[in-house]
């Protein structure tokens, strides 16, 4: 499979405060890639910098074997960790703005999605709980044929009752070559679909590997083995 | 990039248009505070004299507050997130909100005719000085002056709507430039206020140099017949902070 995600030597400061620590990372398509760690481990950092919101960094990052710009722009589809919609959008606003600027986008996918976990066109966002409203913005970044998925918690303000619903909407909607990078810290609910995991500490990766190879290596789930690592 | 200028118009529409409507609303709501107090002096004087500067003021302010909430709304809070990620180039998106910012701007002229014409007809209605359709019967009027400035001194009337245009220019992108720059690393906190600092000794040293090189004086400083070396200096300021920002944006923002 192609590498999608290619990381060298990234070094990433806030003021004084090191928040990610000679990052190399090569990640590839045709799978799930769980990015796990704590809160404040550097996660969405590290997300934020794929995705060209952070600039400021030391290193070499390379999407699709090109620098960070439009093309990154154009085959990843981010889901960051809270909403972005403007407070005056209906649920029909935002589609038209995906079908008008995301050519990979598939509104008749977005619709039976939305039909699925009963959420209505012409709806204002605002309006929807924080539930409805993470459930709908993920429908929007999975409707798109992407190369890269990138999805900062993904089940955040999900009750547990929709978790298996959103996994569902994950696994169901991408392509077989596509990349999902997905970062969590509610294990247990998501490792089984995972290809592979990165356990990130103080903004260093302290494992990469393939998740059956890891199971098997500790004879543990992934949930304890991210337990045992991040004992307090 | 017309896509791209569709919903920015979408996204700006509601905070322009609360702009204007607080404006109409303060222009129907003025007469009546100031009935009385000057009668003698004819109404249209009036609305030249004093009305007219602070609807003008009152709409500036408006919309200047409105181009920097806007901005500072869609590209450094939450829906930077869906701004920045677009598959669009960072001079598409500084273009498009410029155009945008631009054509509210001109609506805001629009806006301020409409609002001189409401005060002017709830006036009427107070004082009885004037009827309503002595005010429709000046509107002609109004443009025919226009037309006749534009006729008997062309190459001035032009010099002085392109001078309007490129100093229009130069206030939006210095906003744009001004918060951009807030949000790098080199500041962390209080963004938005270093932003308008960062504006306001901007435009400070962008008019003193623009008077020094062009060899005016404010004391001299008049809007019709404005020389083209003074033109040409904000129009060479507005490209470099136009390219800035945009460089800015592509290698030293900070999304946190």
């Amino acid at each position: 499979m192609s590498e999608l995600i290619k990381i060298q030597d990234l070094n990433k400061k806030y003021g004084k405060k090191q928040v990610l620590k000679d990052v190399n990372l090569t990640l590839h398509g045709g799978q799930i890639v769980g990015l796990l760690g704590p809160n404040g481990s550097g996660k969405t950092t590290l997300i934020k910098v794929l995705n060209g919101l952070l600039k400021e960094y030391d290193g070499d990052v390379q999407i699709d074997q090109q620098a960070i710009g439009i093309h990154s722009k154009k085959i990843i589809s981010y889901l960051p960790d809270e909403p972005y919609f403007e407070n005056w959008m209906t649920t029909s606003d935002a589609l038209n703005l995906f079908v008008d600027m995301y050519d990979d986008f598939d509104l008749n996918k977005a619709l039976s999605l939305m039909e699925r976990m009963d959420i209505e066109k012409k709806v204002k966002i605002k309006e929807l709980s924080k539930g409805m409203k993470e459930k709908f913005q993920l429908i929007l970044v999975m409707s798109r044929k992407a190369k890269i998925y990138i999805l900062d918690e993904p089940l955040g303000g999900i009750d547990p009752a929709a978790r298996e619903l959103i996994l569902d909407t994950i696994l169901n909607n991408y392509a077989e070559d596509a990349l999902v990078l997905l970062s969590t810290h509610l294990i247990a609910d998501i490792e089984k679909i995972f290809d592979e995991v990165i356990f990130i500490k103080n903004g260093e990766i302290i494992l990469h590997e393939n998740s059956e190879d890891l199971r098997m290596k500790r004879q543990a789930s992934i949930n304890d083995i991210f337990k045992e690592e991040f004992k307090c | 990039m017309l896509k791209l200028m569709k919903y920015e118009f979408i996204h700006s529409m509601r905070s322009f248009f609360i702009s204007f409507c607080v404006f109409w609303g303060a222009c129907l709501l003025l007469p009546f505070f100031t009935e009385g107090l000057i009668p003698d002096i004819p109404i249209l004087s009036f609305m030249m004299a004093f009305g007219f500067t602070v609807l003008v003021m009152g709409i500036s302010i408006a919309l200047f507050v409105s181009i920097f909430t806007h901005y500072y709304h869609s590209m450094f809070k939450r829906p930077a997130y869906l701004t920045l990620t677009l598959p669009v180039s960072s001079l598409q998106l500084i273009i498009s909100k410029l155009i945008v910012s631009f054509v509210w701007l001109i609506l805001g002229g629009i806006a301020l005719m409409f609002g001189v014409l409401l005060m002017g007809v709830m006036m009427s209605l107070l004082t009885h000085n004037m009827s309503i359709m002595q005010i429709f019967q000046g509107i002609p009027e109004v443009f025919k002056g226009l037309g006749q400035m534009f006729m008997n001194q062309p190459g001035e009337s032009l010099l002085s709507l392109i001078y309007m245009i490129v100093e229009t220019y130069a206030l939006i992108i210095s906003i744009y430039f001004a918060l951009t720059l807030a949000h790098t690393a080199l500041c962390r906190h209080h963004r938005l206020a270093v932003g308008i600092c960062i504006w306001i000794v901007l435009r400070i040293i962008f008019s003193w140099i623009q008077f020094v090189l062009s060899g005016m004086s404010i004391a001299s400083f008049e809007w019709y017949g404005i020389p083209v070396t003074f033109m040409f200096i904000d129009l060479f300021f507005n490209v470099i902070l136009t390219f800035v920002t945009v460089y800015i944006l592509d290698y030293h923002i900070e999304i946190e």
